[in-house]
């Protein structure tokens, strides 16, 4: 089913809203959603066969924010969403929301997450969703038609939105570094009780490194408390409106996509300047980048940052001549 | 048991095998009473039981209705009526929207549904809510709703890519013969035979009498109809072909149709599979959704399977009218100006036969069943 145009911008920006007034409160959802007037995204003059499919892929949309792996306060805010437009849809009977089998015990989980933090706004709208019957139990979260030759249309969500994506923390993870530690010690009793001194291994058996663990344990924290941090300094630059070279701004941004693209600007905005000069007719506004990171250069870099973006590549030309 | 719920084998495209009643049972025992009702209303709520669920004083439960309710989310009545965009809106939907409908009203004479469109929405939502008279055509609560697309034959050269296609709601509790016996299928029509000497004489038998046999494909198993000492088992050609070499199939088995019901089959959703009947006319058919019955479906159990949505396919009409429906098709037919030539039944007698009824010049004709029959 092809998107409906502006429904995914309008959606982002109310959720981008709520997330930026830092509270999970529907009152304040409500406020954002009166001052958009959100109720009338179904309005126009549409007949009831077209009216059914808009809704039915407006009700798809925003039940996406409503999973993993979206951040919590999005989570609620999509909880939120999905409560006004199955409330003010004008289709007659309503069109449901649509829950897949996969995802029911994380909502459940979810749902005991806002009642166990006494988020009772949250879990009483679920629940009132829930009693209305607002929700079909499907199989899948979509129809699906075998639809090869359709581009599949990739949803570009907002970064933002997710929780910073952690495969690092989901590969090591707590039961993970118990496991290690297991393994870790009974390797140790095991070399003990082959050497001579049942005490303590054999100096020959020392082949790993006895604190391996606890490092693997302090790389990933340090890993986390980076990704933390990026996010804030992401978050910041946002506020400068002024930046110029929005492609810069783009790839640093980037899902894990262009890796390698990624990592070029990544490294670019760290040992250079990440503040690009602004034109002439802005110098009046000139960004000034405030980074808690040791060791960036202040000030201004004049263009070596634009000429870094259009480098050639030598290295390949070189190889072709093979 | 609970198995693993259904996920994607093929990302986007299609499911891993699943077993069908196995997901009904598996939502049956996540849900509570009130989610399978199909009450017409639902209860309504005390807030001493909003209370005791979410584990908060009774006052809060009344200021969480207050809270919450519907009116929070409406403005003023500046925009009562849903037909009219306000002028001054920051949706970029409606912006959007707005633009599109004024270019339709510049462009378009008279804009309202065509009778395509009046027939497609009639389809969607003519059995919506229908309860039948007698209780026990009631569907039962947390039965299973699946979604099928059947697809024509490739009868047509323009649809080669994008083929058409019916959709039916079918229940997990009907047997697959119920589903075969729906399908209307034109090769089902064909009169064989030529009659150009004999143009009033009724055939005997349209194809879909004097061939019964038909199966369904589902995940390596062959369901055969057998009801009938005619049927025969058409898959017993594709088993033995698979068989008689090693090319990969595993063990394909055939069964019978009317011992089956479709909460009995594992199957992929978004997975194409088969239905053939009259030995070679073949037809993809396509799980698209499974879910558990609602309170606003149609909950008649004699209307399923239930057709919703079908292709409309323009009829041919008689060369000579240009009025009515193709009935007769005629080749080397020395009168008519074109081979095939189609006419309707008036016009084709008027031109080939005299009054006394005899035949006229030089022709082949044959009854013509046109595929848009069913509209």
């Amino acid at each position: 089913m092809s998107s409906v145009p502006g429904l995914q911008a309008d959606c982002e920006e109310l959720l981008g809203a709520f997330q930026g007034a830092d509270t999970v409160r529907f009152e304040r959802f409500a406020e954002l959603w009166r001052e958009r007037r959100f109720h009338t995204i179904f309005y126009g003059r549409i007949r009831a066969l077209e009216r059914n499919k808009l809704t039915k892929k407006t009700l798809e949309l925003a039940q996406q924010y409503f999973l993993p792996p979206y951040a919590f306060q999005i989570r609620v805010g999509a909880l939120y969403l999905l409560y006004g437009l199955y409330s003010t849809q004008l289709c007659q009977p309503k069109q449901k929301i649509r829950i897949a089998l996969k995802d029911w015990p994380e909502i459940q989980r979810f749902q005991q997450d806002l009642i166990d933090s006494q988020h009772y706004d949250a879990a009483y709208i679920f629940r009132t969703l829930r009693l209305a019957r607002a929700f079909h139990f499907t199989a899948m979260p979509k129809l699906l038609n075998y639809r090869t030759k359709k581009k599949i249309q990739e949803n570009e969500f907002k970064e933002e939105f997710k929780d910073p994506s952690n495969r690092v923390n989901t590969l090591i993870t707590n039961d993970v570094l118990e496991e290690l530690m297991n393994i870790h010690d009974h390797y140790q009793k095991m070399k003990c009780v082959i050497s001579a001194d049942k005490s303590q291994p054999d100096k020959a058996l020392s082949l790993i490194k006895d604190e391996f663990v606890v490092t693997l344990k302090d790389i990933t924290l340090e890993h986390q408390e980076w990704q933390q941090n990026r996010m804030k300094l992401f978050l910041n630059a946002k506020e400068t409106d002024e930046i110029s070279n929005k492609k810069e701004e783009g790839t640093l941004l980037e899902s894990e996509g262009s890796e390698r693209a990624n990592a070029l600007a990544r490294i670019k905005y760290r040992s250079y300047s990440a503040v690009v000069e602004a034109s002439k007719s802005r110098r009046h506004r000139q960004v000034k980048l405030e980074s808690s990171e040791s060791g960036s250069n202040y000030g201004k870099s004049p263009n070596r940052s634009k000429k870094n973006s259009r480098r050639p590549q030598p290295a390949r030309r070189r190889d072709s001549l093979e | 048991a609970a198995g693993a719920a259904p996920d994607y084998e093929a990302a986007e495209l299609y499911t891993r095998v699943f077993r069908v009643g196995a997901l009904g049972r598996c939502w049956r025992q996540q849900l509570g009473p009130p989610d399978l009702s199909l009450a017409t209303e639902a209860a309504a709520e005390a807030d001493a039981a909003v209370a005791a669920e979410l584990g908060c004083a009774a006052e809060t439960a009344a200021e969480l209705r207050a809270v919450c309710s519907i009116d929070m989310l409406m403005s003023s009545d500046k925009e009562k009526d849903p037909d009219v965009i306000p002028e001054d809106s920051t949706l970029l939907t409606l912006r959007i929207r707005k633009k599109a409908l004024e270019r339709r009203e510049e462009t378009i004479i008279v804009d309202r549904a065509c009778r395509q469109e009046t027939l497609a929405y009639e389809m969607e939502s003519h059995a919506i809510g229908k309860r039948p008279d007698n209780p026990t055509d009631l569907v039962e609560e947390g039965e299973l709703l699946l979604t099928l697309n059947i697809f024509y034959p490739v009868i047509f050269q323009k649809h080669k890519d994008h083929k058409p296609y019916q959709t039916v709601l079918v229940l997990g509790s009907q047997k697959l013969t119920e589903l075969r016996d729906s399908i209307s299928c034109v090769s089902d029509l064909q009169i064989g035979g030529e009659f150009s000497s004999q143009p009033d004489q009724a055939p005997e038998h349209i194809s879909k009498d004097l061939y019964k046999s038909a199966f369904f494909y589902f995940e390596g198993i062959f369901y055969n109809d057998r009801r009938c000492p005619e049927c025969r088992d058409l898959s017993r050609t594709i088993i033995e072909w698979s068989e008689s070499h090693d090319r990969g199939y595993g063990s394909l088995q055939s069964v019978k149709m009317e011992d089956y019901t479709f909460g009995d089959l594992s199957l992929k959703i978004g997975f194409p599979y088969l239905f053939c009947h009259q030995g070679n006319c073949e037809h993809i058919v396509i799980i698209t959704d499974i879910r558990l019955i609602h309170h606003d479906d149609c909950l008649d159990r004699n209307l399923y399977p239930l057709l919703i949505k079908k292709h409309w396919l323009c009829t041919r009409k008689c060369f000579v009218c240009k009025m009515y429906t193709a009935r007769w098709v005629t080749n080397n037919d020395s009168l008519a100006p074109e081979d095939p030539c189609f006419f309707c039944d008036v016009c084709f007698r008027m031109l080939h036969y005299d009054v006394e009824g005899n035949k006229l010049g030089e022709f082949l004709a044959y009854p013509y069943v046109d595929p848009g029959i069913f509209n």
